[in-house]
């Protein structure tokens, strides 16, 4: 069945973007009105912080808990290149560090600076991987003006496609 | 009078934790009474100075407690997106150390105690701790606030969802 929004954080797994992502996913699960489902992977931090909280235990039929094997790289280079999400949800907001590169209706949640400034290799190879994913129909979120000037210098994005807002933690 | 620093940040190389147990170990011969907390593991770095105490990995909630019981906020990260303790001791109106970089003058405009990081990282960390010293004995320490207007993670939903299309 096709829902509404899918707000997916599978490789949300930092301390950081879990605590931003928990407090999203709270917000989009008030909006009633919507039918939407959560993608998060098991044992991850963000897992963690949802339990704690009761979250998964009160939303059980949202959100959907895949294992965490689906962190790896490789699995999500082959996910958000070749799943046809757009035949599961209207609305994508993609909260991992990459988006789906099939899905034209969606919001990219940038927050992982690393991609713009990291200098090792494992950095160099996401930021190729995030240069190909990203195509001028994503929208961006960013919570600061920094990140969004240094991602338009960097990957030739159209400053339209931008949203930047700082919201709560 | 003791001074103590706070870093809560895990242990990656852009968090720049080296640069602080560097200038700790300089700190410390001139000026013990200035002491850091940092939330890495203990058996990380070898020979730590004896005014450092690794307290490992703890939750939100005690981070906000150990933000409480010191008496600045140090964040030392190369790039960051957000800087998530930034906002939270600006929050507490705890002061902030900082390099001069664009995520934290975004966040906190003049309201921070900044160094240069290009120039020698050690060294400019240790002058600008000093400083914080001086300031604190002359009781004009300079508080953290936050610049930008803030919203809730309710209001931005709403905008995410006006922004896609049915």
């Amino acid at each position: 069945m096709k829902v509404d929004i899918i707000l997916w954080a599978m490789c949300i797994n930092g301390e950081g973007s879990s605590l931003v992502t928990k407090k999203i996913i709270k917000s989009l699960l008030n909006l009633e009105e919507k039918n939407s489902k959560i993608i998060i992977s098991d044992s991850s931090t963000l897992f963690r912080f949802l339990s704690s909280n009761g979250i998964i235990e009160k939303h059980r039929k949202k959100i959907i808990i895949f294992p965490s094997y689906f962190r790896n790289y490789f699995i999500q280079i082959i996910i958000k290149t070749l799943i046809p999400i757009n035949y599961f949800c209207n609305c994508l907001i993609t909260m991992d560090d990459f988006p789906f590169y099939l899905h034209k209706n969606q919001i990219l949640y940038f927050q992982q600076a690393g991609i713009i400034e990291g200098n090792n290799l494992r950095w160099k190879l996401r930021r190729i991987f995030f240069q190909i994913l990203i195509r001028k129909y994503h929208i961006i979120y960013t919570q600061t003006f920094h990140i969004k000037r240094s991602l338009l210098n960097k990957f030739n994005l159209n400053p339209k496609q931008f949203i930047t807002r700082l919201h709560e933690v | 009078m003791e001074i103590r620093f706070f870093y809560p940040a895990s242990y990656y190389p852009h968090k720049n934790h080296y640069q602080l147990i560097k200038a700790a170990k300089i700190i410390f011969k001139n000026n013990p009474e200035i002491k850091f907390t940092l939330t890495i593991e203990k058996d990380i770095f070898k020979n730590l100075s004896p005014n450092i105490d690794c307290i490992g990995n703890i939750s939100r909630d005690k981070v906000i407690k150990q933000m409480k019981k010191s008496d600045a906020l140090i964040f030392l990260s190369s790039f960051e997106s957000l800087g998530i303790p930034l906002i939270e001791a600006s929050n507490l109106g705890l002061p902030i150390v900082v390099p001069k970089l664009p995520y934290a003058v975004e966040i906190l405009g003049s309201n921070a105690y900044y160094f240069d990081p290009k120039k020698n990282f050690s060294e400019s960390l240790v002058n600008i701790l000093i400083k914080f010293k001086e300031d604190i004995l002359l009781n004009k320490v300079k508080c953290s606030s936050i610049q930008p207007k803030i919203i809730t993670t309710d209001s931005l939903i709403q905008i995410f969802v006006k922004k896609l299309k049915k």
